[in-house]
């Protein structure tokens, strides 16, 4: 109210100070229209100082919400994984849970290296890649499995196998069997005529998925199928979880190791020895034995 | 009289036959077990103990082939006689006739039933050798038999009137124009 009075007096003294100048008053009556104006603005000068110490302050504005700790709660923030080395060396007891596989690793019979594209949608690190791997064994029948450790990676050993020689597994209980089969394996004539006037023959194989990034050269041993069978038999069935730590990148390869053994009973020693190189292929080896197909997505097949 | 004659023929047969007969059986048994076991052998079904395996087999067949070779070679030479000559009772005929089918079925069964029985029972627990010797056990006195019976078919070589009565005793009788009967006598054969 008080700034109404004062700007209202001010425009007054401003228009009576126009009007004396355009009429030519004296300049006694200019004079005091100027100290009226001069007087108009101290008051207004002085009503408005007094104004702010007298009135309320006023309230301040709210704080403004706190942003960046609502970002961090719902999206964390991605940190750079590790060194691998760093993951390896500051965990290397858990590491060491696992024994090491033998490398560099025997002459195998074939390899089959597979493509990542295998497995798409790509896993986050080597335990959901391991999982992966593990349902697709369990589909084609290798529900025991054993692990070791590897330079950046881990190993897979499948447990030995009979084969017929095409690389399919054998039917039924035949499959898992470690003896010979020297009767029938089904009741048709020419099996018959087989077991008849053929010695009995038996074909074997055991799978090593190896998965690292490095590559590991190969020695020159020829392995027997007694010392293949320990890797199944010593090694442990389990994976530990400290893999979960170790990223799936594109360094890593998943390399397969086929060793392939064959005995025939009229060999005198009648031990099974190391098919090298196999008539099988690789690649021919997982696609009879199914592993290939169930790597696939399930949108692929 | 005729269908004495008749009955007569149907009860015997010459001993030639009879021979040629056993022993088209045994050489057509013979080959087939001999082929068995060479295939076998050559495709390694006894592995290290393939001796054992013919050591097993040839003393079961291969006398009594070579002793009917031996039977037939010195007739072998001669002219046929034109269906003279020593004749064998039809039933002793087929009794070592039946013998001998059913000594050599066992015998190469002992090797048919190999691929069944190692099926069944495993190979750890029987092998084919041990199959082998075990079938000794019957075939043992089965070959007794049989020796036997072709002993008495191929060692008589001509007639032997002291040991078996000739064809004349089952030879019917005839009327004479002056009424009386005599015996039909055998036709006589150059060198009986």
């Amino acid at each position: 109210m008080s700034n109404i009075f004062v700007i209202l007096s001010f425009m007054t003294l401003v228009v009576y100070i126009a009007f004396i100048i355009f009429r030519r008053r004296d300049i006694h009556q200019v004079a005091i229209a100027a100290a009226a104006l001069l007087v108009t603005v101290l008051l207004w000068d002085w009503l408005s100082t007094s104004h702010d110490q007298t009135s309320p302050p006023r309230p301040r504005p709210p704080p403004p919400p706190p942003q960046a700790e609502t970002q961090t709660q719902t999206q964390p923030q991605p940190q750079p994984p590790p060194p691998l080395e760093d993951i390896f060396s500051r965990y290397a007891d858990r590491f060491a849970q696992l024994p090491q596989f033998d490398l560099p690793a025997p002459t195998p019979s074939a390899t089959a290296v597979l493509s990542q594209s295998a497995f798409a949608p790509r896993p986050a690190n080597l335990f959901e890649l391991h999982e992966r791997i593990l349902k697709a064994l369990n589909e084609c029948g290798y529900f025991e499995n054993a692990f070791y450790y590897v330079p950046r990676g881990f190993a897979l050993v499948t447990r030995i196998e009979q084969i017929d020689d095409v690389g399919a597994p054998l039917e039924g209980r035949h499959r898992w069997d470690v003896n010979l089969i020297t009767g029938m394996r089904k009741w048709t004539l020419a099996e018959y005529l087989r077991v008849l006037f053929l010695a009995p023959s038996g074909r074997y194989r055991i799978i090593v998925f190896i998965i690292s990034p490095l590559d590991f050269p190969k020695s020159d041993v020829i392995i027997s199928r007694d010392e293949a069978m320990k890797w199944f038999s010593l090694g442990p069935s389990y994976l530990p979880n400290v893999y979960e730590m170790v990223e799936f990148s594109d360094d890593y390869r998943v390399t397969a190791l086929i060793y392939e053994f064959y005995v025939r009973e009229q060999r005198q020693n009648k031990d099974a020895h190391l098919v090298r190189p196999s008539h099988i292929l690789g690649a021919e080896h997982l696609a009879k034995s199914r592993i290939s197909l169930a790597l696939l997505p399930a949108v692929r097949r | 009289m005729r269908r004495q004659r008749h009955l007569l023929e149907k009860r015997q047969l010459l001993l030639e036959n009879a021979r040629w007969r056993l022993a088209v059986v045994w050489f057509c048994a013979g080959a087939v077990l001999f082929l068995i076991l060479v295939i076998q052998s050559l495709g390694g079904v006894y592995g290290d103990q393939v001796q054992t395996a013919w050591g097993w087999a040839l003393p079961n067949f291969l006398p009594t082939l070579a002793f009917m070779i031996s039977v037939f070679a010195p007739d072998a030479l001669l002219p046929y006689d034109g269906g003279g000559g020593q004749m064998v009772r039809s039933n002793f005929y087929k009794l070592s006739m039946g013998l001998s089918i059913f000594y050599l079925a066992i015998l190469i069964m002992a090797l048919l039933a190999q691929p069944i029985v190692v099926t069944i029972r495993g190979a750890s627990e029987i092998s084919q050798i041990a199959m082998m010797e075990m079938s000794n056990l019957w075939l043992a006195p089965l070959q007794g038999l049989v020796v036997l019976s072709l002993g008495v078919l191929f060692f008589l070589k001509k007639k032997d009137n002291d040991a078996l009565p000739d064809a004349s005793a089952f030879l019917g009788s005839r009327k004479k124009a002056d009424g009386t009967t005599e015996r039909e006598t055998p036709r006589q054969t150059p060198g009986s």
